[in-house]
């Protein structure tokens, strides 16, 4: 495991899939790229407990799409989207979260 | 390290989501030495902070890979968000590459980079930056005009009336 590689938390999802947010990702890209989640890494591991859809990413076969609202203490009219790639049927990464006001109508639903 | 997060969200329950009007930013109110490119290979995400990186953003998507970014609270367009930017925009838009030239680059170097801007514009890319470098009068103002390209090339795409024009 190297430097960026350090997970700050792994958590699994409704299929028993273990899924992690490495530090890295977290501050170098959603933090620095979308500031109002700085501070709210714990609401995107309840996004990946309890969703309220998941959905097949529009573009990646490899990736998963989980929405929940209320998960913002500050906009909790609005999804928080959080995104997973897969590299096996049991083990994923978080690649990329965002506030978003709606499920993106390109991508397939696949639960509930 | 495992966290248990038990609180729960009922999948069935019916959820009303804040409908959200993106209002356009006045182009005079750009200043190009604000404006903050960043790509992330990992996610293959492109960012675009017109206004600096200094805004709470919610991304409303307006197609296929293509957001903008609003702030939450008057709902006016600070930035856009390209999912799938190397999958998908620059498949439909190979001039869009040239936008990591000016990219905060995370994962990709910049000779990978230049790689790749050689396998999508071929001859067009030869020697591009150098030559660049020598006619135009500074990075903003290029890194400026090279949004505005991809803007106006998405625009051909999507409906994006409620975008201004950049330059």
């Amino acid at each position: 495991m190297g430097e960026g590689d350090v997970p700050l938390w792994v958590v699994r999802d409704r299929w028993d899939r273990e899924i992690r947010l490495h530090e890295d990702i977290w501050y170098d890209h959603i933090v620095i790229g979308h500031r109002s989640l700085r501070d709210h890494e714990a609401a995107v591991a309840r996004v990946l407990t309890n969703p309220y859809r998941v959905t097949h990413d529009a573009l990646h076969d490899n990736r998963e799409c989980y929405y929940r609202q209320r998960s913002h203490p500050r906009y909790p009219e609005l999804f928080l989207k959080v995104c997973v790639e897969f590299e096996s049927e049991y083990a994923g990464e978080v690649i990329t979260a965002f506030l978003t006001p709606k499920v993106h109508s390109e991508e397939v639903q696949r639960w509930p | 390290m495992a966290v248990i997060l038990t609180d729960h969200i009922d999948p069935i329950e019916e959820f009303v989501p804040r409908q959200i009007d993106p209002k356009p930013f006045r182009r005079q109110d750009i200043d190009p030495a604000k404006i903050v490119v960043s790509y992330d290979r990992r996610s293959d995400t492109l960012l675009i902070h017109l206004f600096g990186r200094g805004h709470s953003t919610i991304s409303v998507p307006v197609a296929k890979y293509l957001y903008v970014m609003v702030t939450p609270d008057t709902e006016t367009i600070v930035g856009f968000h390209i999912e799938g930017f190397l999958a998908q925009a620059v498949n439909e838009n190979p001039e869009a590459i040239a936008l990591l030239d000016y990219a905060e680059l995370r994962g990709i170097t910049p000779a990978e980079v230049r790689a790749l801007q050689g396998e999508t514009l071929g001859i067009r890319s030869q020697g591009f930056p150098l030559l660049r470098e020598a006619v135009e009068t500074s990075v903003q103002e290029h890194r400026t005009q090279a949004i505005a390209a991809f803007i106006d090339a998405e625009r051909s795409r999507w409906d994006l009336s409620v975008v201004p024009a950049i330059c």
